[in-house]
């Protein structure tokens, strides 16, 4: 017998969520889905959850499962038993749960449509088949194979924080087609998605390429796009001014200056902000590194390998 | 300055590379990826010329360099396109040179018995909370030394060092850093969230494996208090930091008076170890 608590919640009795503890055979071979059948059908029919194709294709029975997402139909229970000497069952996280695993996917899905997840022509579409090549699609493959589990929404610490963050599924689908050759309004895309609480939101954490089940890779997917955006020249969003902050810094010395970074980063907004008085104060504490940095001795190596690696891509993108 | 420090008593032999770029934190990644990558395996090669590996001690360098080190690795065409502009300045890479964090070093290389052999202070039954910082632990298809849906690694090093180690969610979620010119009030939200909870489940103090999470947590501890409208007054430890103090270096000499969050209380603390009684 094992343990396995599952998190219960009905709003027509409860005032709040509690865990229900059972003890549970729990044998090897079986899934977390498996073993939420076995109390539901044999102890306890009120327990409600979402399930449908059992083969980890359809995206329903996405729960958080020992504290992080995972699909319930693809995860061996005994394996968390061993693991975390438990089996502990609750809802997807930053979603509303509705009745017990069961949760207000809504909000999930309004992300997904704010993005316009669908090809945009500007008359330019050929008639019959629209001919692309592998290396094409391959620049789009880690956003492709989404089940729409709600996962890595769940666990992205980016939008506990922030409710209003589009989050990494949507982003991700987001890329599909703003990285996507078919696609004519990229530029229009990465200007919707450059907006606060876009791409330059992230706060690249990595749960949501550590977490999804598939393999997409939602991280990776928003920081293409903020490469893109600022190829686009679409760099006078605060993200775009701290990473090309950074950047600048970086290629002039070889290292981060910390200071130079913040000052042409916010700008004018630094003078009287928060950021300032922390810059005073870390320099009297010794807690900020010195402005004045030792430029790297083989700077012009540096300067070189940048000139290089932007001749090369020049000669990609313009043939 | 802690981290030569504690080498020091463990006779690690660290090898400054003066030499090399940043790791690009990301944001060289969001300006040009494949310079950064072309970067930082000039850096790599550096490195590997004179038969080093590389330590880190910020999850965020941990990340960015494995991440360049595991695509050169897995993609010879990725790695031969790199070695082609090292050529012109004179370097290659094979692409032999592990990176490591700090502590996994210490953890892994020196061991955990080494380390308390060197334990010369008893941090009084400490309450530490272990902060690994996002990058340390995840994706772990390409860092992969500790699990991150329940590390445990900097939890047996508090304890080896005589503290106690705190368990919260947060130990291993974002501090907001990244975000703090973006949007100051999510990553104050995180950085509260987080804190609020550790001290919630009883630490006295913070220690973390991340520089930019010591940023985020220390420097702007004031101004989470504001957004999370509560008390923090939590000390915030590099790892090396802790390390030291259990060493029986002083708060001082590894730098922890130039915090913004008072450390007091933590090296108040601290005191002589008893010397272990002769066997007779």
């Amino acid at each position: 017998m094992s343990k396995v608590k599952i998190f219960r919640f009905d709003p027509a009795k409860d005032k709040k969520p509690h865990l229900q503890v059972w003890d549970q055979e729990v044998p090897k071979g079986k899934t977390v889905l498996d073993i939420l059948q076995d109390i539901h059908y044999f102890r306890d029919p009120t327990l409600a959850y979402r399930r449908s194709c059992n083969s980890a294709i359809c995206g329903s029975c996405g729960m958080r499962i020992n504290g992080q997402a995972r699909l319930a139909c693809n995860t061996q229970a005994s394996a968390m038993v061993t693991e975390f000497g438990e089996l502990r069952i609750e809802p997807l996280g930053n979603l509303k749960p509705i009745k017990d695993l069961v949760v207000d996917m809504g909000p999930f899905w309004k992300s997904i449509t704010d993005v316009r997840p669908f090809l945009q022509h500007q008359g330019k579409a050929p008639a019959g088949i629209y001919p692309v090549t592998k290396a094409q699609m391959d620049f789009t493959k880690i956003a492709r194979d989404c089940i729409f589990c709600g996962s890595c929404l769940s666990d992205c610490t980016s939008r506990e924080a922030n409710p209003d963050y589009l989050g990494p599924a949507a982003l991700a689908k987001a890329f599909k087609f703003a990285g996507d050759v078919r696609d004519d309004a990229t530029k229009s895309r990465l200007a919707m998605y450059s907006q606060p609480n876009g791409i330059w939101d992230c706060d690249t954490c990595l749960y949501c390429n550590e977490v999804c089940p598939m393999g997409v890779k939602p991280m990776d997917a928003i920081l293409h796009m903020r490469e893109m955006a600022i190829e686009e020249g679409l760099v006078h969003t605060q993200g775009a001014r701290h990473a090309l902050a950074f950047y600048d810094t970086v290629m002039k010395g070889g290292k981060v200056n910390e200071a130079f970074t913040a000052v042409n980063s916010l700008g004018r907004k630094m003078v009287n902000g928060n950021v300032a008085r922390i810059f005073m104060m870390g320099g009297l504490t010794g807690k900020r590194p010195t402005v004045f940095k030792h430029k790297l001795t083989g700077m012009a190596e540096v300067r070189k390998l940048r000139r290089l690696v932007e001749e090369e891509q020049k000669v990609k993108v313009h043939g | 300055m802690s981290t030569k420090q504690i080498s020091q008593v463990l006779g690690l032999d660290l090898v400054e590379m003066e030499d090399a770029t940043c790791c690009g934190a990301g944001f060289v990644q969001d300006v040009n990826y494949d310079l950064a990558t072309v970067l930082n395996a000039r850096t790599f090669a550096m490195a590997e010329a004179q038969g080093l590996d590389i330590l880190t001690v910020c999850s965020t360098c941990q990340y960015n360099l494995s991440k360049a080190n595991f695509e050169l690795a897995k993609s010879p065409e990725k790695l031969a396109a790199a070695n082609k502009h090292l050529a012109e300045v004179g370097l290659r890479y094979n692409g032999t040179v592990k990176i490591k964090h700090l502590l996994q070093v210490l953890t892994e290389d020196v061991g955990l018995d080494t380390i308390r052999n060197h334990v010369r202070a008893d941090l009084g039954e400490l309450n530490v909370g272990a902060f690994y910082g996002c990058q340390l632990l995840r994706p772990s298809e390409i860092l992969g030394w500790e699990n991150p849906d329940n590390p445990e690694t900097f939890e047996n090093l508090i304890l080896a060092l005589g503290g106690k180690p705190v368990y919260y969610k947060g130990r291993s979620k974002c501090c907001g850093f990244p975000i703090t010119f973006v949007n100051e009030k999510a990553s104050m939200t995180m950085n509260y969230n987080n804190m609020a909870e550790a001290i919630g489940k009883g630490a006295d103090a913070i220690a973390t494996s991340c520089p930019l999470c010591h940023i985020n947590l220390d420097m702007y501890q004031k101004k989470a208090e504001q957004v999370g409208g509560g008390r923090l007054d939590l000390p915030i430890l590099h790892l090396p930091q802790l390390v030291g103090l259990a060493f029986g270096i002083s708060a001082k000499n590894l730098g922890m008076k130039r915090h913004f969050a008072s450390t007091d209380a933590v090296a108040d603390r601290v005191g002589r170890k008893e010397e272990a009684p002769a066997a007779h």
